[in-house]
């Protein structure tokens, strides 16, 4: 039973990834005017599927001066950050593979190993598109880190659990992002620059560097960063509606999670790409100092609202 | 059953691997096997240089990380401790503040390609 449940779960988020995928060619397409992916299955439902069989039947070619042990690992150890974030992700209050009093920390702690994973594919492939595409990763990737750490750190200061399934119940009130609202902004544009989407996706910037720290993956090791990419752009849109947009259970937080998947991809369509040095000042001369200026108003705002206040002195 | 997913999930993808393995076929030359290269035989150059502020980044980045570590206490129980724990916050916040502030003035983020002593600029501001 317990296995059974298991698998659910799995297969609900690997199905999700897939559909994402093909649901982000389609609406990429409509955005540009053509029909997008619409031969295999109904409407091109079944493209990811399709997808996935073809580039299991391709070649693993495997880089002569390559490091052949962290070539193979760097996509395991991505694909695993990306997949343990959604182990604490509650389904419905309570519905979750662990319904822990710090599964928020464990998050945060997982989505920050996903960094290895990119740094370890670019430094062992032995080919200096990835090498650049995983230094531009590395650093965009830690910094934005900072960014959503402490937005995080606000919500826990609001609420005062690490426990997701309780963010249901207290922001049964008022939804998080009334009160966070600027912050609220930095913190999406900061799960776009982390799941290094199009507006700052410069660490596989086409014309630059050729798909980054991918350039020389192939087959089902791409497939591996494929889906952790997703894995992570899907959880993140999923943690934004559950801290700030008051969660839900099932279909609702489903469909609160897909609005901001869409997003995504609205951005996609709609942006051009930042340079690169901009995106990193934007990270630590806007975001980070209005980021510090709101860690030390919101305690104090929650003092001074505070009724009992004196008695406490 | 975290365990069990947490053993799972590696398992799954050495099993993807696995399965990609036997059912493709390969037949590796040198042109295909070498680093990638647009149009040319590469010069196997990969393993050089990077540019220092990279690494800058990432010691500027663990302060703060620490800093966030070193927050989360007070965070989890800020509906308990009252005064003395705001002002703690606050004084440990304020003081990460004056060295960032300290660092954005050094302009020691910036990422652009302006090769020049910045220190100077640094002292004729402090000191006007």
């Amino acid at each position: 039973m317990l296995m059974l449940e298991l698998l659910l779960m799995v297969l609900s988020v690997l199905l999700a990834v897939a559909f994402l995928t093909v649901a982000e060619r389609k609406t990429l397409a409509y955005m540009q005017r053509r029909v997008g992916p619409n031969a295999v299955g109904y409407y091109g439902l079944l493209m990811a599927m399709a997808d996935a069989a073809k580039l299991l039947l391709k070649e693993m070619v495997m880089p002569t001066h390559a490091d052949k042990l962290m070539l193979f690992m760097s996509p395991i150890m991505s694909l695993m950050s990306a997949l343990l974030c959604w182990s604490f992700m509650p389904f419905a209050p309570g519905v979750t593979m662990s319904d822990h009093n710090y599964g928020l920390m464990f998050m945060l702690a997982m989505s920050s190993v996903g960094v290895f994973g990119t740094l370890l594919a670019g430094w062992s492939a032995n080919s200096k598109y990835s090498l650049l595409g995983s230094m531009r990763s590395t650093a965009q990737l830690i910094s934005y880190e900072l960014v959503l750490t402490s937005m995080v750190l606000m919500c826990m200061l609001l609420s005062g659990t690490m426990n997701l399934s309780k963010y249901m119940e207290l922001q049964s009130s008022v939804w998080l992002f009334m009160p966070l609202l600027p912050m609220m902004m930095m913190w999406f544009m900061g799960c776009v620059a982390e799941c290094a989407r199009p507006p700052f996706d410069n660490v596989e910037a086409e014309s630059e560097l050729v798909s980054g720290h991918m350039t020389e993956y192939s087959s089902s090791m791409f497939v591996l960063f494929f889906l952790s990419e997703y894995a992570s752009m899907l959880f993140l849109s999923t943690l934004t509606a559950m801290l700030f947009f008051g969660g839900g259970t099932g279909v609702m937080l489903g469909m609160k999670a897909n609005m901001f998947a869409y997003t995504y991809m609205w951005v996609r369509a709609t942006l051009p790409r930042v340079r690169y040095d901009k995106l990193m000042n934007l990270c630590w001369m806007m975001f980070l100092p209005v980021m510090f200026g709101s860690m030390m108003f919101m305690p104090v705002l929650m003092n001074v609202m505070d009724g009992n206040m004196p008695s406490t002195m | 059953m975290f365990t069990m997913y947490m053993m799972m999930a590696p398992m799954m993808a050495c099993a993807l691997m696995m399965l990609n393995y036997l059912m493709s076929k390969s037949n590796g030359y040198m042109e295909k096997d070498g680093p990638f290269e647009c149009g040319f035989t590469s010069y196997q150059q990969s393993r050089s240089s990077f540019n220092v502020t990279f690494m800058l980044v990432a010691m500027l980045f663990l302060p703060f990380d620490l800093e966030m570590s070193s927050i989360l206490p007070y965070v989890m129980s800020a509906y308990n401790n009252g005064m003395y724990g705001l002002m703690m916050v606050v004084t440990f916040l304020m003081v990460l503040v004056m060295v960032f502030m300290y660092e954005m003035r050094l302009n020691a983020m910036k990422l652009d390609r302006k090769y020049e002593s910045k220190s100077k600029e640094m002292k004729t501001r402090l000191y006007s």
